[in-house]
């Protein structure tokens, strides 16, 4: 019986490298996601340095538009992972989270709406750069804890 | 069985684990073709996880079709992660003693 074990562990952790394959692949389209993130993020930095009622509905679309993306996801892709949850793209959530802080308030006390478009506009490039990368990172870290 | 924990321990639950482990759930059909078993396996397989209370199963409606949905639960999270460490003990335990065979 322990020989039986010890020789079903290493196949069974084996059995495990498979598992992780289904996630290996971008899917197509799965850029879609990544630039319709940037461009909520980059809108609602827009709103920070505009009047009423922009600056109420633009974060308020963003809002929305969040879980709707995640149900475009699932419905692609057969699953979702969150943000938040995996260890090895942490780095890569605080790098986006504070870029999206620092332009948002930037944006707030703007003297020219043209320099909360500027924004807007890095804060939509970094959050669709970070959104590649965060997916790289993600499956980097699967494919090491496998081998 | 030693740590081994025997509602993981058959080889399409522990890869439906494994699979789910990954992330915050997936879908049937997702699991049922990185598994390659049928409809009713699967279904028997994630029957067995959500009576020992490891694993959700919840569906949701996309574009007017019902889909069900897997997730683990923190119970059946830590529990397949203590079965993976088990799992590595012996395997690390095996690999020394078959080397000494070959030799």
């Amino acid at each position: 019986m322990e020989n039986d074990a010890e020789f079903d562990a290493a196949a069974d952790l084996a059995s495990l490298h498979g598992a992780v394959d289904g996630y290996a692949t971008p899917t197509k389209g799965e850029w879609l996601y990544h630039l319709a993130l940037g461009l909520g993020a980059g809108a609602m930095v827009l709103a920070q340095g505009m009047d009423a009622p922009w600056s109420l509905i633009l974060p308020l679309v963003f809002l929305v538009m969040i879980p709707l993306l995640i149900s475009w996801w699932r419905a692609t892709h057969g699953w979702w992972v969150s943000g938040y949850a995996p260890r090895a793209t942490r780095g890569v959530m605080v790098v986006l989270l504070l870029g999206l802080v620092a332009a948002a308030l930037w944006s707030f006390v703007a003297s020219n709406v043209l320099i909360s478009a500027g924004l807007s506009a890095a804060t939509t490039a970094l959050v669709t750069i970070l959104g590649f990368v965060w997916m790289r990172v993600w499956r980097r870290s699967l494919v090491s804890r496998a081998s | 069985m030693s740590g081994l924990d025997p509602v993981i321990h058959a080889p399409a639950r522990l890869q439906l684990c494994g699979i789910l482990a990954q992330v915050e759930d997936a879908e049937f059909s997702f699991a049922k073709d990185r598994l390659g078993v049928s409809d009713s396996v699967l279904s028997k397989h994630a029957k067995a996880l959500e009576d020992a209370g490891y694993l959700a199963i919840v569906k949701r409606s996309f574009g007017g079709r019902q889909r069900t949905w897997f997730a683990l639960t923190p119970a059946g999270r830590a529990a397949f992660r203590s079965h993976v460490t088990e799992l590595q003990r012996l395997a690390a335990v095996a690999a020394p003693a078959q080397s000494e065979r070959t030799d």
